[in-house]
């Protein structure tokens, strides 16, 4: 998508600045920052939330696989369909497609996508 | 030998080497052969080695001309496995082989992964991309396509 590089899956998911931008937004988000690792299968294994229960941290990880589907889905209308690169748009979908998930997958759920958006982690807690 | 291969232990030699395909049957001098060694080797190299070079050579010669031979036994493949069952496979010492890898850690990966209660098809994609299976401009032009801009 930068057009600078060679299009690996490594590239196009953690060392591409836009990718790296997303990870961005996506730390800003909880207020947590990570290590980020450049191997695709280590950046999976430590996209957690250490401070919170380990349930809270691997529902976590389903953050992880929407933004990495929401990039190549966003990935392949760019190159496909003339799409225009665009970092937040990736990470805004992403977003609403993990609350969407936690919506009909937990039976628990009654917290609204405002605050998900506002504050995950205290929604993540709540689910157990 | 000695769990080495000789062109690691002399990339050097293994570079300016005109038999690097031979077999060792090509270049040990059949009359020198005993069965405490061969003490004479047909080396070609591809041009004047070196003194430094040369030195390498006769280390190597030294290493290699102490191997016992058996002159009278047939070629056979022997499973060097994984330390313990030595000669001898089997699955057990296959499997251990294989694990040294880290497959384990990632098999604890795909079991995260594929319990995650979301959507089934984004998993895929995690997935594959875990695996290096998307089609990135990469992967398919190491298959040979390439995507026009």
């Amino acid at each position: 998508m930068c057009q600078e590089c060679d299009e690996t899956g490594q590239h196009l998911f953690v060392m591409c600045k836009v990718a790296q931008n997303i990870w961005d937004l996506c730390e800003r988000w909880v207020g947590l920052a990570n290590v980020r690792h450049e191997s695709i299968t280590i950046h999976f294994q430590s996209f957690d939330l250490a401070c919170r229960r380990k349930s809270a941290s691997i529902t976590w990880k389903g953050m992880w696989v929407a933004i990495v589907t929401e990039l190549w889905n966003h990935r392949n209308k760019v190159v496909f369909n003339r799409g225009v690169v665009n970092a937040k748009e990736i990470f805004t979908l992403a977003q609403l497609k993990g609350w969407c998930w936690l919506k009909h997958k937990f039976k628990r759920v009654t917290f609204s996508y405002s605050d998900w958006h506002f504050s995950p982690l205290q929604c993540l807690d709540t689910l157990d | 030998m000695d769990g080495q291969v000789l062109k690691e232990k002399f990339p050097r030699l293994f570079s300016i080497s005109q038999c690097s395909e031979s077999v060792v049957g090509d270049i040990a001098h059949r009359d020198n052969i005993t069965s405490e060694g061969c003490s004479r080797w047909c080396l070609g190299w591809r041009r004047e080695r070196f003194i430094w070079e040369k030195q390498e050579e006769e280390q190597m010669v030294a290493l290699i001309s102490n191997v016992r031979w058996y002159t009278d036994a047939q070629d056979r493949l022997v499973w060097v496995g994984d330390g313990v069952n030595k000669q001898e496979y089997t699955v057990k010492s296959g499997y251990s082989v294989l694990n040294k890898e880290d497959l384990l850690q990632r098999l604890e990966i795909y079991k995260v992964l594929w319990s995650l209660r979301i959507v089934p098809s984004t998993i895929v994609c995690a997935w594959r991309l875990l695996l290096d299976r998307l089609p990135t401009r990469y992967n398919l032009a190491k298959r040979g396509i390439q995507l026009l801009d």
